[in-house]
């Protein structure tokens, strides 16, 4: 065999994927070749750094700049739940209907066109359609008009009517337009400690029932499906508020658009337990609530500083298979949650006996002090509400970077590189002029040292000089090239 | 490393992209929220840099959108997203090479070296700073390499996936995927070389 040959075969003998008598051929070419063994240890070597490499965490800027360019900003309706009988509107009418029973208000606002603007000109395009009212859901009033600035205004159950008419100009899958409910909303609730049992799960004008009705069609039954449909829309997220809570409202909210059967579809009330408040040891696992088949274990942020984005990771466990269960989270009053919806939902689907589901939550708190996260499992089939504060930690304030301790030990290492791990290590902001170019440094720290002196040293090292310009420190060539 | 994109958590591609074609923008929205990490890692790697990856992430989506109704099911979404992204970063280094543009001349811009040019290896094991130093000369690397060996590389070694799925996303047959992984592998090395003291340790 020659060496060409040989290292055509490198991957394949590295992935195992030769037959026997090929893979003897090129072991022997390797025990005579010192050249293609170590063209082969290379390539090994390599395969192993590109399985290692880390995956980067996108800037926060994009999802921004993602989310502006959706066609959610652009549009109202929900039409996901159009597709009357398919398993989507079955399962989706069926989630909904939850979210509903735990809504129990709607607040509406009138919509102006220029929130659109934002987004990409194709897609405005696209979607734009007459100016429209809309109403939006959200979890809570309050909450809802806290958070937003827009003139809102609230509506009872009662005020069906207007639900109605909202309903009424949106009677093809074109929409008007909407913008989404707030985002980042957080819970007012607040509760942190180890609650006293049952306070009402969302504070409402309108008291949550106790006793919700979910329509047959809800759990499954294909037969009242686009009445359900219908309603749920309404609830769903950025929809025409269907209005939530009490039966009579929601009749009224069908009656807008005419559906077929509507008479009467029979009606299921199921019983939803009041949430259970527990207080988990954080990293334990813990059943959720007596007779709940959930166990979760929390494992909170290994970092709890203020003021960045750490996360927490929660593991879900169920006894019986699950058909679709809803997960959402809140945090306490300086914790915010990050890339959460206002509803704070982390998982919704189906649950499997026996295989644990984790879940990753990123969170921020704005304050030092201990926080808290309340996590909600509610599920249709069994009918689980359940309910769980998890101490998060004590958050502290970050020491600032300039004083964060440093180690490293560079060997003939590229400036651009040094100052990057730096970087890395501190969150220092930190610009590296070209000028600078391909300098490198030897350097190493027998003890940890301020990000700043650290900085300072290496740089130096280099030849080049650090400045402060409007608080990040700018490194430079000496004898200032550009 | 991952194999596939990332599943939403909620519902299932196939369900989303239904309710996505059918006009809901929520549908749609979950589905970028459920994809674009992945979208950006694989930009991230095809294009050197995280603005560019940022950049790509939005063409991707925009022609994922555009291009919903015209997806037939007959790929897994996954491959035809890859598909996707890799024409976006395809076209995007063709372009760069009519203006000439180097990873080494982008960085002339004298870019701010933040936490967002930085991977975050917060659920990492400690790495050493050479690990982390040669981590980087393999990502300049891949940049340095010519588009087809590139685009190898990212998908089989970074993003995992195997010979049958990139065979997909490529439009090129197996054998094809596995010549030119190796071919990839022994350039990339010798891209490398100068640097071949850091693989010995």
């Amino acid at each position: 065999m020659s060496c060409e040959q040989c290292l055509d075969r490198l991957t394949e003998l590295l992935e195992g994927e030769l037959p026997p008598e090929t893979e003897r051929e090129v072991r022997a070419h390797l025990d005579e070749c010192a050249q293609c063994a170590e063209a082969l240890a290379e390539l090994g070597a390599l395969v192993k750094v590109l399985r290692g490499m880390p995956e980067v965490e996108p800037p926060a800027e994009l999802r921004e700049r993602l989310h502006a360019q959706s066609p959610a900003e652009a549009t109202a309706s929900v039409t996901f739940w159009r597709r009357s009988r398919s398993v989507v509107a079955a399962v989706a009418a069926a989630a909904a209907a939850m979210l509903m029973i735990w809504t129990g208000v709607t607040y509406l606002r009138p919509e102006t066109g220029g929130a659109v603007m934002e987004s990409s000109p194709r897609m405005v395009e696209r979607y734009a359609q007459p100016e429209a009212t809309v109403a939006e859901e959200a979890p809570d009033v309050t909450e809802a008009l806290e958070a937003d600035d827009a003139p809102a205004e609230a509506v009872t159950p009662e005020s069906g009517e207007t639900a109605a008419s909202v309903e009424a100009i949106e009677p093809t899958r074109s929409s008007p337009r909407s913008s989404s409910p707030p985002r980042n909303a957080r819970s007012g609730r607040g509760s942190v400690a180890p609650a006293p049992p049952a306070p009402a799960p969302v504070e409402t004008p309108a008291p949550a029932p106790a006793v919700a009705e979910l329509d047959d069609a809800a759990v499954g039954d294909e037969g009242a499906t686009s009445d359900v449909e219908d309603t749920v829309r309404g609830a769903a997220r950025g929809g025409p508020a269907g209005p939530a809570g009490s039966p009579e409202a929601r009749a009224t909210g069908m009656t807008a658009e005419a559906t077929r059967g509507t008479g009467g579809a029979p009606s299921r009330t199921l019983t939803l337990p009041p949430p259970v408040y527990l207080d988990a040891g954080a990293g334990t696992a813990m059943k959720m609530g007596e007779g709940t088949p959930f166990t979760v274990a929390v494992t909170p942020p290994h970092e709890p500083v203020t003021g960045r984005v750490v996360p927490a990771t929660i593991r879900i466990e169920t006894e019986a298979d699950v058909a679709r269960a809803r997960v959402t989270v809140a945090g306490s009053d300086d914790l915010e949650l990050i890339g959460l919806g206002a509803d704070g939902v982390v998982f919704e689907g189906p649950l499997e006996a026996g295989q644990e589901t984790v879940l990753s939550v990123r969170m921020m708190a704005r304050s030092a002090g201990v926080q808290s996260l309340t996590m909600r499992v509610r599920s249709t089939d069994p009918v689980v509400d359940t309910q769980l504060d998890v101490g998060m930690g004590d958050f502290a304030e970050p020491v600032p970077a300039a004083e964060c301790p440093v180690t490293f030990n560079f060997v003939g290492t590229p400036i651009r590189v040094a100052v990057g791990e730096i970087v890395r290590q501190s969150g220092m902001n930190v610009i590296v002029d070209p000028g600078c170019g391909n300098v490198t440094v030897t350097l190493r720290t027998d003890d940890p040292l301020p990000a700043a002196a650290a900085l300072r040293l290496v740089v130096e090292a280099a030849g080049c000089t650090v400045t402060e310009h409007d608080g990040r420190a700018v490194v430079e060539a000496l004898n200032g090239e550009r | 490393m991952a194999t596939g994109f990332g599943a939403a958590a909620n519902w299932s591609d196939t369900e989303l992209i239904n309710a996505a074609r059918a006009g809901s923008a929520d549908a749609f929205d979950r589905l970028v929220e459920a994809h674009y990490r992945g979208v950006y890692n694989t930009a991230y790697r095809m294009l050197s840099t995280p603005s560019a990856a940022s950049d790509a992430t939005q063409s991707v989506f925009l022609r994922v959108y555009e291009a919903l109704s015209s997806f037939r099911g007959d790929a897994s979404f996954s491959t035809w997203l890859y598909r996707i992204t890799m024409n976006v970063c395809l076209d995007e280094l063709r372009k760069r090479k009519n203006e000439p543009l180097s990873l080494t001349e982008e960085d002339d811009d004298g870019e701010v070296l933040g936490e967002r040019d930085l991977p975050d290896l917060s659920d990492e094991p400690a790495l050493t700073a050479e690990q982390r130093e040669l981590q980087r000369l393999v990502h300049e690397a891949i940049g340095r390499l010519s588009e087809d060996f590139r685009t190898v590389i990212v998908l089989y070694d970074i993003r995992g996936l195997s010979y049958q799925e990139i065979s997909g996303v490529l439009e090129i047959p197996l054998g094809t995927v596995k010549s030119r992984l190796n071919r990839a592998r022994l350039a990339l090395r010798d891209e490398i070389a100068p640097h071949a003291e850091l693989f010995g340790g």
